[in-house]
């Protein structure tokens, strides 16, 4: 446990000395308290309140940035050690495989959860300070934000253990994310249309992917209205009550957070560095 | 390793997607309707009653849900889908379900969601005891379905018109009736000048055709059953080409004209029931009230309309009108027992001819007279005269062509193309198939605002059309044969195009090749010239149209007769080329 928590901490640091990441944090930053700025403006003229107008724009954005740097991050993660050779070293340390594994995961999603506290925080305290309003949708907001990145996390640490070259992952992880982002939801409306599916069945396609399962439930959280809600909301809520639904969502979610790690790590202790 | 992966996660992904669209969708049965949510299919309202809907799952497994009996069979009945499952709300149960085919029905004056005054039972014994306490009727789902099919749904109560309809409606009457009725349905529109019998003057709120009491406004179903059926015998044609809600709107747009909007209904005249089946006796009494209450008098004794005082007889507007000529079958308000009881008893408001209901008091009584009056009807109808002119003119007169064409004496309207000029540019061969469906051909001249009626003549009568029409244009039938194409001569057609596209593209379309000219005014689009056109007579047109109509806005100054010639060969063999191509674009016959 004493390694986990070791080699997590240098994870940690090591995203603290990483351009990367925080130029990704600091752009995580700038947007949500534009995003927030923006809303308490548009708040003002239309009488809004202001606290889910500026939770909404922040769930978009979150939808998009957070599988954006998760996957970057996860899969360079060992990919990148394993190219410099810094995961051999790590590996030659009395640590078992799975500690390293675990380490660097948990490491990682501590640096990303820090990330994108700091951005909701301080956006918090900016809207809070302006309005006041609900917090609980605030909140509820945040932990969707822990939870998918969790889940998108997995995905890029199991992508830098399977394709093990930093090249390869880059381009394996941006494909992935376009598929969660845009092409996974341009397929479902184009097989909605092209095959008239029934509610059922675009449910069942959507929540395929996990960025769709948060997409669902950042909005329920956000507003049970019908027309914010859509069609496939609107099945699941008829389908398993709201109860069930959230249950389905973030068992769903965390369930994309569990499997890919495992493939991950069962490839890591077998075929990454004989 | 990583090959690997590359390959099997996308196609896991795509199978279990694959596996979700292509599964068949399960279950069977109905699903509970969400009131206040889920919308009606056909009528698109928020469902909100329970017991009056159904439900529709087709062969995809795509469920549908209605707000209303009559909705869902309409439905059913358009799509033509085969087989889809169908289930109804029981009226008693409310929120359960009965499959369709097991249901009972029951039909009358009830009210439901949407006014179709349908519901359904899953007990026959209950939809019994409910129609006998509601006067209504149990109905069969297959006499519903043809009454469907056939393109009409008497609405058993039709909902009154809306002002929303009324908005709605101005273009649509403004379209379709304005060319008779007039733009503020005065009945003054430009064909109404040749019309007889003149078309209503909506402003007086008078209604001949009505299922109320004599001096009464009509019942928002009576203009339903107008439009629909036409006045058969005049130049007012059914509008069944139109939806029943473009109906629905043209008719609230007349009753916002005459100011009847948004009035209460007056009570409808007291429903017949069914006609009792006729008898000698029947007829025998029907025949002496024919005399003792004067019907001779206008009508004749052989109900021929030649009555002593028929001449004399004038309607509201000071306009001369003739009495109904029972022997021809044709009745403008309908052919039905029923529809000839009420006109005799609820009266032709407008006209001389009163109602009968205060003299004649005994439902028999009145059937009696009612059998009478349709057995005068004679069994073949006259032929047509021999003359292509006379013949010609009866039909005219019939449909009121007059009201919208000068016909051979020189009279009539100017709404749509004269005779003379019809006998001379076209085949007689179009003119059969254009008149067995008017509206089927399309808008051919852009610049008319109005469009030829969808008559029904009959097969004689589109003969003796076709040749009055060939004779008063003076129709050569030597002239009339289509050029062979292959033989023009490449050079002519080159010559031609090069015409073409500087002296009619700029006004006339040409199918694919050119879909919109420059010109404002727009002439016809020349890809219906070939097969619709005489060949000879379009070069005498191109050279000076008009020597053939003078009001034509068409001109090509200083055009030589051999360039005419060419121009000639080109549109004649482009247009049997975009004939032949598959209808899309500009020849798709949009209306």
């Amino acid at each position: 446990m004493r390694a986990v928590l070791l080699i997590s901490a240098r994870e940690i640091r090591e995203s603290m000395r990483s351009r990367w990441f925080l130029l990704a944090a600091g752009a995580f930053l700038v947007l949500s308290l534009a995003l927030s700025w923006l809303g308490l403006a548009g708040a003002e003229r239309s009488g809004l309140a202001g606290f889910d107008r500026t939770s909404a724009s922040l769930l978009n954005l979150v939808l998009l940035f957070v599988p954006l740097i998760t996957l970057a991050l996860g899969g360079l993660g060992i990919a990148g050690e394993l190219e410099d050779g810094s995961l051999a070293l790590v590996l030659a340390q009395p640590v078992t495989r799975a500690e390293v594994f675990a380490g660097k995961y948990l490491g990682l999603l501590a640096s990303v959860s820090m990330a994108v506290l700091a951005g909701f925080g301080v956006t918090g305290v900016v809207v809070g300070l302006s309005t006041g309003g609900s917090a609980t949708t605030f909140l509820a907001l945040v932990a969707l934000t822990l939870l998918l990145s969790a889940a998108t996390l997995s995905l890029g640490t199991f992508l830098s253990v399977a394709m093990r070259s930093r090249a390869r992952v880059v381009g394996a992880a941006f494909t992935s994310w376009l598929f969660l982002v845009y092409v996974s939801d341009l397929g479902t409306i184009g097989l909605t249309v092209a095959r008239d599916l029934s509610p059922g069945k675009v449910f069942a396609l959507a929540i395929l992917n996990p960025v769709q399962s948060a997409r669902v439930l950042g909005t329920l959280a956000l507003s049970d209205r019908l027309d914010v809600l859509g069609p496939v909301g609107i099945f699941g809520l008829d389908r398993f009550g709201e109860t069930g639904l959230v249950a389905l969502l973030v068992s769903l979610l965390l369930a994309t957070a569990l499997v890919p790690l495992l493939a991950g790590y069962s490839l890591f202790r077998h075929e990454v560095i004989q | 390793m990583n090959r690997r992966v590359l390959v099997a996660v996308p196609l896991v992904l795509a199978a279990i997607a694959g596996a979700v669209v292509f599964f068949p969708s399960g279950g069977a049965g109905p699903e509970p309707i969400v009131y206040g949510r889920d919308a009606c299919a056909h009528c698109r309202m928020v469902i909100s009653q329970p017991g009056f809907g159904g439900e529709v799952r087709d062969l995809s497994g795509k469920i549908s849900t209605f707000d209303d009996v009559g909705c869902l069979l309409i439905s059913l009945a358009a799509t033509g889908r085969e087989t889809p499952e169908a289930w109804v709300e029981d009226f008693d149960g409310k929120t359960t379900f009965a499959p369709l085919l097991q249901a009972t029905l029951v039909r009358g004056a009830l009210d439901t969601p949407m006014g179709h005054g349908i519901v359904a039972f899953a007990d026959a014994g209950k939809a019994a005891a409910f129609a006998a306490e509601k006067k209504a009727k149990v109905v069969k789902l297959e006499d519903l379905l043809v009454e469907l099919k056939s393109g009409s749904f008497a609405v058993a109560q039709a909902k009154p018109f809306t002002q929303l309809e009324a908005e709605r409606g101005k273009d649509i009457f403004e379209r379709e009736c304005s060319s008779c009725h007039g733009a503020r349905g005065a009945g003054d529109g430009p064909a109404a000048a040749f019309l007889d019998p003149k078309p209503r003057d909506f402003t007086k709120k008078t209604f001949k055709f009505r299922t109320t009491e004599s001096g009464k406004p009509p019942l928002t179903e009576d203009v339903l059953a107008t439009l629909e059926r036409g006045l058969p015998g005049s130049a007012m044609p059914s509008f069944a080409f139109l939806s029943l809600e473009d109906r629905r709107k043209a008719g609230a747009y007349v009753f916002k004209l005459s100011g009847l909007l948004g009035k209460p209904e007056p009570p409808a005249f007291p429903d017949p029931g069914t006609p009792p089946s006729t008898t000698t006796a029947g007829l025998e009494r029907g025949k002496a009230l024919y005399s003792s209450q004067g019907c001779v008098a206008c009508h004749g004794e052989t109900g021929r309309g030649d009555g002593m005082s028929a001449a004399t007889l004038k309607d509201n507007a000071g306009q001369p009108v003739r009495p109904r000529d029972f022997t021809t079958g044709i009745f403008r308000g309908g052919a039905e027992s029923r529809d000839v009881y009420y006109r005799i008893f609820a009266g032709i408001d407008g006209t001389p001819m009163p109602s009968f209901a205060e003299s004649v008091t005994e439902e028999d009584e009145r059937w009696a007279l009612v059998s009478y009056v349709k057995s005068l009807v004679s069994a073949t109808p006259a032929p047509l005269p021999s003359n292509p002119i006379l013949a010609g003119r009866m039909v005219a007169e019939k449909y009121g062509c007059g009201g919208c064409h000068v016909l051979d004496d020189g009279k009539g309207g100017e709404v749509g193309p004269a005779y003379a000029l019809v006998g001379k540019k076209l085949q007689p061969e179009w003119i059969r198939t254009f008149l067995h469906d008017p509206r089927a051909t399309g808008k051919i001249y852009p610049w008319r605002i109005h469009r030829m009626p969808g008559l029904k003549l009959s097969e004689p009568e589109i003969d003796a059309m076709v040749a009055y029409v060939g004779t008063v244009g003076k129709f050569k039938a030597s002239a009339n044969t289509n050029p062979d194409a292959t033989s023009f001569p490449e050079a002519k057609l080159a010559v031609g195009k090069n015409v073409f596209v500087l002296r009619c593209a700029q006004c006339h379309a040409l199918g694919s090749i050119v879909k919109t000219p420059l010109a404002s005014q727009q002439g016809p689009d020349l890809a219906n010239v070939a097969g619709r056109l005489d060949y000879a007579w379009m070069k005498g047109w191109i050279l000076d149209p008009k020597s053939f109509d003078p009001k034509s806005k068409m001109t090509v100054p200083g055009i030589t007769p051999d360039e005419a010639d060419a121009v000639r060969m080109f549109v004649w063999k482009m247009s049997m080329e975009e004939q032949t191509k598959p209808a899309t674009g500009s020849l798709g016959g949009a209306p």
